[in-house]
């Protein structure tokens, strides 16, 4: 089964595609990065662990936590980023990229 | 080395989308991947020439600077590209108003990773 | 090196292009002879393209239905997920070249894909 990397861009109250998400990411290794308002998943407990039950592994980029005021703040279970990073897990680490 | 194909829909000026989009392309180009954009909808306004945006980043010099580094691809659909009123020639030079027949469909079949960058 | 993509869409008919545009990029993969396979599935708000009689001509749109319809002449597949069809308006009457399927069989179908775009 490919794994599958969720590419995620709009902030959690604009967010529709959690379900998707569950259904698409079902019994396999998964992941998701968080870019843009996309990062505010990571700064609230209770968005963090919705999206944490969908996903084994969820990153956010540390660029776009920082410039809304968040830099480190990130709630356990996310990691913080660099586009380089990025890049290695979408060409290296993962077998397909969904954007939802 | 491997393709990394990114297909931006978002307008220049909409949100950071296409910022996102254009990071994404630098960093994989500086790991020595090689990129392919394909512009499609309002993610065409990436390769219009001139753009000047005050404060904000100027995508259009930005993708410029990649192409110009030479694994990085950037072509835009002509439907939309016309649909726009964006002509051929007033695409930034080293960018191309291509299609999707002849241009994404070869990005994907020489790809091996395509990232959607859209809303 | 991509030989197939998935086209999944999530976008409703008529108030957004991506149904029609993501409906165009399947059937130029497939006409392009580079890909080899390329099939949609529409889920979530996507499945409402699936609804039969739709009158786009009312709004001036051009017709999704006859779009995905053009799939068909490739040998390609629509798929629609009954589930999130019937959440949002019942048993609507949908599309005869549309196959309904779970959202198991999407999986299924997403993961004999190389790469999967999102409309």
């Amino acid at each position: 089964m490919p794994s599958k990397l969720f590419i995620l861009l709009k902030s959690p109250h604009e967010f529709t595609g959690m379900d998707m998400m569950k259904n698409i990411a079902a019994g396999e290794r998964s992941g998701a990065i968080l870019f843009e308002d996309a990062a505010y998943f990571a700064v609230d407990k209770r968005q963090a662990n919705e999206l944490l039950s969908v996903v084994k592994e969820a990153y956010v980029m540390a660029d776009d936590l920082a410039s809304r005021g968040f830099e480190g703040k990130a709630v356990p279970g996310f990691k913080a980023i660099t586009y380089p990073e990025a890049v290695e897990l979408i060409m290296e680490q993962y077998d397909q990229t969904v954007t939802l | 080395m491997k393709t990394m194909v990114i297909q931006i829909r978002t307008g220049s000026m909409m949100n950071m989308d296409t910022n996102v989009a254009v990071k994404l392309a630098r960093a994989a180009s500086q790991k020595g991947y090689d990129v392919r954009i394909f512009a499609y909808g309002e993610g065409v306004t990436l390769i219009k020439e001139g753009q000047d945006p005050k404060r904000f980043p100027n995508v259009g010099a930005e993708s410029k600077a990649l192409v110009e580094a030479g694994n990085v691809e950037i072509s835009a659909c002509v439907t939309c590209c016309a649909a726009r009123g964006l002509r051929r020639g007033e695409e930034i030079p080293g960018m191309k108003i291509g299609s999707l027949t002849n241009d994404l469909s070869r990005y994907v079949a020489e790809g091996d990773r395509m990232i959607t960058i859209a809303r | 090196m991509a030989k197939s993509i998935l086209v999944l869409i999530t976008k409703p008919p008529y108030g957004f292009e991506e149904a029609f545009a993501g409906s165009r990029l399947a059937l130029a993969m497939l006409s392009s002879g580079n890909v080899e396979r390329s099939d949609i599935i529409l889920a979530g708000d996507g499945t409402l393209n699936a609804v039969a009689g739709q009158k786009p001509e009312v709004v001036g749109m051009p017709s999704n239905m006859e779009a995905l319809q053009d799939m068909v002449d490739f040998d390609a597949k629509v798929y629609c997920i009954r589930s999130d069809l019937e959440e949002r308006v019942g048993n609507a009457p949908t599309l005869d070249f549309v196959e309904m399927i779970d959202w198991a069989k999407a999986k299924e179908i997403i993961d004999q894909h190389d790469m999967v775009t999102t409309f």
